[in-house]
């Protein structure tokens, strides 16, 4: 087909598009409350037909310049289909800003309009590779601005941490994470902390935990391959084989490093118990894989061996015999003592690692241990309870992250305790005892300090725990909450008095121009975009068609993005056509402009909340007396 | 003395008096005191106008002319933040330093009787004495010029002085101290030769000077008798006439053992105004009866100590062991070996006995008081030689290192032989590292001199090694000095993580992994972690002597510290009594030290009356409960609480007429009321935990019958049932939580009914002043009560609701009980 | 005491002193121990254990001394003293290290 056609075909795609994105945009913003308009859920899509459009156009421009067209073109597809680039090139080679800002342009699958976070989380992992004090920081103050790090951000900064070499606390990050139900993360986030937490269980050589952790969807190939060495490690039954290792291998990263992991675990025949194991033997078995890497059959075969300890004569006897040989010491005691000191073992074995009670055989023994080890859990599980619920009354509020941490530590306790529920009565228990914590917990996560996923997480967890346990007097109020903190309603903060910072009545007038002004553009232009054609059919017209076409899509941004502000004393109201939110004042930035217009920067805002915004003061003089009186200012750079 | 053979100092620092023995490995000798007070020094030190310090018997001479700068008896004050004031001089002394005038003098003469100026030493001091008076022991000593000292308890000294002069094994003996001021008794026993303290006892304020007290009350009689003046302990117009009074009392008291009658005169006791005379003689009758209830004092505790360690009945112990001036009294004596039924350890002298065992102790761990500085360099090849200087073991070994290099080459065996002749080792090989090992043979109970020679690998020699010669005593030792009082770490929940048991070996050092309880950021500046070390037998920690503390700050941190993160605690204990103490956080590797304290708080006694108080109410809604539970053991253990309490208040009575020793015995009584207390609210805990569930249960499940929704009165039925099986399984944290649950239920049933919502304002408003944020909660009252009047449920609710976001927080009263400790 | 020291820690082991030893061999075993980890004699640094060889302080040595003075402690530490025949189990598989750890999840090292 000839240019000519091609010219109108173009710009009639692209004057189509962007104004069904200016009405969609457009007519969204008239539905109060409706997110769905500022985070299409065809965003990605979108952004990437518009670099396909870009490419093509592209082609169609640089003709007469070979390569210029190839290099355009080449690079806006790359840009419609970035993952591929970004996973392959920027990460792995580190460049931290690089991979931020491409995020950035062409958006993350798993994030909306505005949010850094998905970009943040690349960077992140581009900063594992290549760890830098500078990248670090450029990470946590993109960080910075949000109130609400979803587990985007939230493994973003653990990934920072990791890359500062603050292991522990990274991984207390992480746990929090893993205890996350599948689906609420996006699979990207999982498979990260899925891999981290299986590798550092290898590195404790707690194979247990790393067959745990692995078997948990999302699985990445190299958690596949982690399972399968973990196996061999175990020596269980049905350890998959060479063949299967191998090909697991294959198909992990870094083929290189770990290959000499996977000849080993071949090579590696797991000890079998000996024949006739003595009570004594077995101890001695249990402690030489304390801490974390005893099987099920030891610690079984400790149990039955102290069952043996306690009904065997010569045993008794030797004692007894040797009692006397020291003189006026009770046998009794010293026996009742020794057993004792045997089955804190045992339990110890069962506690550091957090293994099942399954693991106990039946006996009068096993049955012991198996309350003794339950009760010790109750116990851990109360007294984190118990901390968070006197924090949260005292209002001493953490960092998010470190909110994750202490979640992640309740919410493993709990896992543990309900895996060991065998009695409804358990169940009930274990309920009863995180309930009253848990709520006031997630309540003030999610609806006090808008931090939706923490609180959305908490609240899920907790419907699990109450169905389990039957407690359907609670069960309403839970769903509830957890429908409330799901949905991304205003923050339910009741109505909030307070001085308004400039003049209400200008304001709404600006509105209503901005609204009249934009719809009279809008159709406008769309018809003149139609009538090109006909009129100056050649390049100049193409572009400013499309110059003008994706301004005037900006230009409906503008009415969404004028806010009043209001002074109260738990901080200013931002009020926004849709939008209500209230920031501390440290959190707003104003700066002024001509004709009595404010540019209002806000930080540490929900994800939901437009970060860039205007309002306007009756004069410029009013304006710039309102900016200084919010001076001295925390604006963070970005 | 030459000074070529090692001695080995130790001391006594009495409440009265003080003593000191020296050991030369062959015999001991007493030090006499300069001031030909005989063996003892008198613990008084006297500062006057000019700064002067007088020391011991001179010092004491002057108690009656200036009596106010005088001061005796500063032994019990020690480790405590009081000062002691000379207004003549117009000086303040620390206790610490008026007891390093008393061992500085008696270094003196110790210098002046064996020509060495001793640097190092063994200080004796009461079986109760606790880290921070210890560790002032040890300052003391280190202001009065010692360069070393190490602490040995009375009781295992003179158990050791004792042992040590018993020809044979004594087995078990039971040593009886009864000093000025304290009572300590121990039940030791010594097998091979080794003594080893099987268990003591006491009472910290039990001693001659309540003999003196029980005379005094006498002449308080007789005074009133003879001219109707009524002295007052609690006035101090009288504390001077006191003071006479106790110095009578105490001349009288050594006259009456001796004698069977003492005449006492005093022309002027002392009051201001009227001039009043005491004349009177005091026959030995009255006296024995006067003590005999301290004397039958005395003897409950060691038959409750010989209990303990199933020893009943009389001659259940091998002999009996008395120390103190005032075990020299007849009726004590006769009473004793009644009581007990064992023979006196025959020859010693119940006073100086401390110094010689203290002495032996020195010669054992090898403090020899001549110091480092007395390492006599002879010709021949230099080798480092580990060997006990004293040994209880006929068989010890030598363990030694050749120093040079050089000296390995040449040097392949090494030989040690007795110098009398009697046995000389085989040829020990010497390792590639130059260290030999030789198991030597001694004599028993004499000091054995040992030659070491080398020999050449060619076998040619002997070889000259320096030293050639050295002196291993045999004698009776001691192992390890056992720590007096549990030290461990106090915990959130008020309880104790005990570190080291009483009685386990010094020098330790111990470390334990313990769990945060809160989450420390460094965001927040005044966040702190804090990890009390405290030292007591109690299972509560706020019974326990807080004796320092580790302090974690927040902002010192690089990373958030979540909650219930580990942290590596190490504690170490030396033989001086000083305490170290550390925390490790394994994940980041960061160490915090120890924040020392080492004092013990000053008794107010103002402060006492309110908290007997406290305790009395505590008491008697315990004992409602106990009677209601029939709960036998809980009345009695409450009723001797009580019996505490009632002596409690007379001591305080005292303690506000000034005498700090009363302050610090009611104190004392005040804790150890306050653990039986705790002990029968312990008895009572299950059956008043079950008794309070049954209440709890009638009382919301008429409410939930009334108001509830089917679905409360199922969860009602199953939260029931759980709990009953709880309480069939004695499981408390279920019951409660059970408990708890029912209550929410029923509250969420009772809000249903008519008015509650009214009601539930009106409590709010009465509580607003304790709101979070008073202004916002004004605001909600208002609009709960227009709410009212405008019969709007809907607001009042919202009103209420708001309400209650903003009620206080409950106060964390365990952790303050528990020295704001931040672990568990 | 986790099950590990409770083996490793066990005093017969620290002072190498047979399950029925008399008192006074013990005392002389402690005591020589003490002189030779105090010139630091090699062959005194470490003792051997049913899970392989430790490491020997003096704390160890005072501590496990203290601990046969007291015939009721000693009775309990002799039920583990029964094991010193046996020989080592074998060991488990080797953890991965945490650089490797590392290098498979994309990082370089640790800051």
């Amino acid at each position: 087909m000839n240019q000519q056609h091609f010219n109108t075909v173009f710009i009639v795609l692209a004057c189509i598009a962007s104004s069904l994105w200016g009405l969609c945009s457009f007519l969204m913003s008239l539905v109060p409350q409706a997110h769905r308009a500022v985070y299409p859920r065809y965003w990605l899509p979108w952004r990437r037909s518009l670099f396909v459009l870009l490419a093509i156009w592209f082609d169609w421009l640089f003709q007469q310049h070979p390569l210029l067209q190839l290099a355009s073109s080449v690079t806006a597809l790359a840009l419609a289909f970035a993952e591929l680039p970004i996973a392959w090139v920027l990460v792995p080679a580190g460049l931290v800003r690089t991979s931020y800002y491409v995020t950035r342009v062409v958006g993350h699958p798993a994030t909306r309009v505005g949010a850094q976070l998905g970009p943040a989380f690349r960077a992140s992992r581009a900063l594992l590779n290549r760890p830098s004090e500078a990248g670090a920081q450029f990470i946590s103050s993109r960080l910075e601005l949000y109130a609400d790090l979803t587990p985007l951000g939230v493994a973003a900064s653990a990934l920072v941490m990791l890359a500062r070499g603050e292991r522990e606390h990274a991984l207390g990050v992480l746990r929090g994470l893993g205890t996350l139900p599948y689906g609420v993360a996006p699979r990207e986030v999982m498979r990260v902390v899925h891999e981290i937490l299986a590798l550092e269980a290898a590195t404790r050589a707690n194979w247990h935990e790393v067959v745990e952790w692995a078997e948990l969807h999302p699985r990445t190939p190299l958690t596949r391959l982690l399972e399968a060495i973990a196996l061999r490690a175990l020596g269980v039954p049905g350890a998959p084989g060479s063949f299967r290792l191998w090909y697991r291998w294959f198909w992990a990263p870094r083929r290189l490093a770990t290959r000499a992991l996977v000849v080993r675990a071949l090579g590696f025949q797991r000890s079998q118990l000996p024949a006739p194991l003595g009570p004594m033997q077995a101890q001695l078995l249990l402690a030489s894989g304390y801490p974390s890497n005893s099987r099920p059959l030891e610690v079984a075969a400790a149990v039955r061996g102290l069952d043996e300890l306690r009904q065997d004569p010569e045993w008794a006897a030797e004692v007894e015999r040797r009692a006397l040989a020291l003189g006026n010491v009770s046998a009794q005691n010293a026996r009742s003592r020794i057993l004792e000191s045997i089955e804190s073992d045992i339990a110890d074995v069962l506690l550091v690692n957090g293994r099942p009670c399954a693991w106990l055989p039946p006996g009068p023994s096993g049955e012991a241990l198996r309350e003794r080890v339950k009760e010790a859990r109750a116990e851990r599980a109360d007294r984190l309870a118990k901390e968070l619920h006197r924090r949260l009354e005292q209002r001493r509020d953490l960092g998010e992250v470190e909110e994750w941490i202490c979640w992640g530590q309740l919410a493993q306790a709990c896992l543990e305790l309900e895996r060991d529920a065998v009695t409804h009565d358990d169940h009930v228990s274990l309920f009863r005892t995180v309930h009253r914590p848990l709520w006031s917990f997630g309540y003030r996560e999610c609806f006090v300090r808008d931090r939706r996923t923490l609180g959305r997480a908490i609240f899920q967890f907790q419907r699990r725990l109450c169905v389990s346990a039957k407690a359907f007097d609670a069960l309403e109020t839970i769903t509830n909450n957890a429908a409330a903190g799901g949905r991304e309603a205003l923050p339910n903060k009741s109505d909030l008095a307070g001085e308004p910072v400039h003049d209400l009545v200008r304001f709404f007038r600006v509105r209503r121009w901005a609204r009249g002004a934009t719809a009279v553009v809008f159709f406008g232009l769309m018809a003149f975009g139609f009538c090109f054609r006909w009129l100056w059919p050649d390049v100049q017209t193409a572009i400013t068609g499309l110059a003008m076409t994706s301004a005037l899509a900006y230009a409906f941004l503008v009415p969404g993005r004028i806010a009043e502000l209001i002074e109260t004393e738990d901080g200013v109201i931002v009020q926004l056509v849709q939008f209500r939110h209230v920031v501390q004042r440290r959190d707003v930035s104003l700066r002024a402009g001509p004709w009595g217009l404010l540019w209002v920067r806000l930080q540490r805002t929900p994800y939901w909340m437009p970060r860039r915004l205007w309002s306007v003061q009756a004069s410029s003089a009013q304006a710039r007396a309102t900016a200084a009186s919010f001076a001295p200012t925390v604006s963070k750079a970005g | 003395m030459s000074s070529k053979r090692s001695i080995f100092v130790g001391i006594d620092l009495g409440t009265t008096n003080s003593a000191a023995a020296v050991f030369d490995g062959e015999r001991v000798q007493l030090i006499r005191s300069a001031q030909g007070s005989g063996l003892l020094t008198p613990s008084v030190v006297r500062i006057d106008a000019r700064g002067k310090v007088t020391v011991g018997e001179r010092a004491r001479r002057l108690v009656d002319q200036d009596p106010d700068n005088v001061k005796s008896e500063f032994k019990r004050m020690m480790g405590s933040q009081q000062t002691i004031a000379f207004p003549a001089a117009g000086l303040v002394r620390k206790p610490e330093e008026l007891a390093a005038e008393v061992l500085r003098s008696i270094r003196e003469d110790v210098k002046a009787q064996t020509g060495i100026l001793p640097e190092t030493a063994v200080i004796g001091v009461p079986a109760l004495f606790e880290l921070p008076q210890t560790a002032a022991t040890s300052e003391a000593a280190r202001l009065a010029g010692f360069e070393r000292v190490e602490i040995i308890q009375e009781p295992v000294a003179s158990g050791l002085g004792a042992g040590f002069r018993a020809a044979e094994d004594v087995g078990s003996f039971l040593v009886y101290d009864l000093g000025g001021g304290t009572f300590d008794v121990s039940l030791l026993e010594a097998r091979e030769g080794l003594l080893r303290v099987v268990g003591h006892d006491g009472d910290n304020f039990l001693g001659g000077r309540d003999f003196d007290a029980a005379l005094v009350d006498h002449f308080i009689e007789l005074i009133r008798a003879q001219s109707g003046v009524t002295l007052q302990r609690d006035n101090p117009a009288h504390a001077h006439a006191f003071r006479r009074l106790r110095v009578a009392a105490e001349d009288a008291k050594i006259e009456l053992s001796r004698s069977t009658e003492a005449d006492v005169f005093i022309a002027d006791i002392g009051l201001q105004g009227q001039s009043v005379a005491l004349s009177a003689s005091v026959e030995r009758a009255t006296f024995e009866s006067l003590v005999a209830p301290l004397i039958e004092r005395t003897i409950t505790i060691c038959e409750r100590l010989l209990q303990s360690h199933g020893l009943v009945g009389a001659g259940s112990v091998g002999n009996v062991v008395l120390v103190g001036g005032p075990t020299s009294i007849p009726a004590l004596r006769a009473r004793v070996a009644q009581a007990l039924g064992a023979p006196f350890g025959e020859g010693l002298d119940a006073m100086t006995l401390v110094a010689e065992g203290a002495a032996y102790y020195a010669a054992s761990s090898g403090l020899d008081a001549r110091g480092s500085g007395a390492k006599e360099a002879g010709a021949g090849a230099p080798v480092w030689l580990q060997f006990p200087a004293m040994s209880s073991d006929l068989n010890p070994f030598v363990v030694g290192k050749l120093v040079e290099a050089s000296s390995r080459e040449r040097i392949s065996h090494v030989v040690i032989s007795r110098t009398d002749g009697g046995w000389a080792s085989a040829r020990e090989v010497v390792d590639p590292d130059g260290t030999f090992a030789i198991m030597t043979n001694l004599v028993a109970r004499r000091p054995n001199t040992l030659r070491i020679e080398g020999y050449a690998p060619n076998g040619d020699g002997p070889l000259l090694l320096a030293p050639s010669e050295f002196v291993i005593v045999h004698g009776v030792t001691l192992g390890d000095p056992p720590l007096a009082r549990s030290v461990g770490v106090a915990l959130a929940n008020n309880g104790v993580r005990v570190f080291f048991d009483r009685g386990s070996p010094l020098p330790m050092r111990r470390t334990f992994a313990v769990r945060t309880v809160e989450t420390l950021s460094p965001a927040d500046p005044e966040g702190s972690l804090r990890i009390p070390v405290v030292q007591g037998e109690f299972p509560y920690a706020h019974l326990c002597r807080l004796v320092g503390a580790i302090e974690i700050k927040a902002s010192s941190l690089k990373s958030p510290l979540p909650v219930d993160s580990l942290i590596e605690v190490t504690i170490e204990l030396d033989r001086g009594g000083r305490l170290a103490a550390s925390g490790c956080i394994p994940s980041t590797g960061d160490v915090f030290g120890h924040v020392a304290q080492l004092i013990t708080g000053k008794v107010v006694p103002s402060e006492l009356a309110p908290r007997i108080e406290e305790l009395r109410t505590r008491l008697r809604d315990t004992r409602t409960k106990a009677f209601k539970h029939k709960a036998q053991k809980a009345i009695t253990v409450l009723s001797s609480a009580e019996a505490m309490l009632d002596d409690c208040a007379i001591a305080t009575q005292r303690a506000q007429g000034g005498d700090q020793d009363a302050g610090e015995r009611a104190q004392r009584l005040l804790i150890d009321a306050d653990a039986l207390i705790a002990e029968g609210e312990g008895e009572i805990a299950w059956p008043d935990l079950d008794e309070r569930a049954r209440s709890g249960l009638t009382r919301w499940a008429g409410w939930i019958a009334e108001y509830g929704t089917a679905i409360e009165r199922q969860a009602l039925e199953e939260t029931t049932r759980a709990m009953e099986k709880a309480s069939l399984a004695r499981n408390a944290r279920e019951v409660r939580h059970h408990l708890a649950t029912i209550a929410h239920l029923g509250n969420a049933a009772a809000m249903r009914s008519e008015g509650a919502w009214e009601s539930e304002l009106d409590y709010q408003i009465s509580q607003i002043t304790k709101s979070r944020d008073p202004k916002a909660a004004a605001k909600l009252v208002a609009e709960g009560q227009r709410a009212i009047q405008v019969r709007d449920k809907a607001a009042l609710e919202a009103a209420v609701r708001g309400l209650w976001e903003l009620a206080p927080g409950t106060s964390d009263k365990t952790r303050g009980l528990g020295h704001w400790s931040g672990v568990t | 005491m986790n099950p590990r020291e409770r083996v490793v820690d066990n005093p017969f082991f620290v002072l190498g002193v047979a399950r029925d030893a008399a008192r006074p061999d013990i005392e002389r075993a402690a005591q020589r121990l003490l002189a030779e980890l105090s010139i630091g004699r090699q062959s005194a640094l470490a003792y051997s254990t049913p899970l392989g060889p430790a490491q020997r302080t003096e704390d160890k040595v005072r501590a496990a001394a203290a601990e046969l003075r007291d015939p009721a402690k000693r009775l309990v530490h002799e039920a583990w003293a029964t094991l010193a025949a046996e020989p080592t189990p074998a060991p488990g598989f080797e953890p991965i290290s945490w650089p490797l750890a590392l290098r498979l999840i994309g990082g370089k090292a640790e800051g």
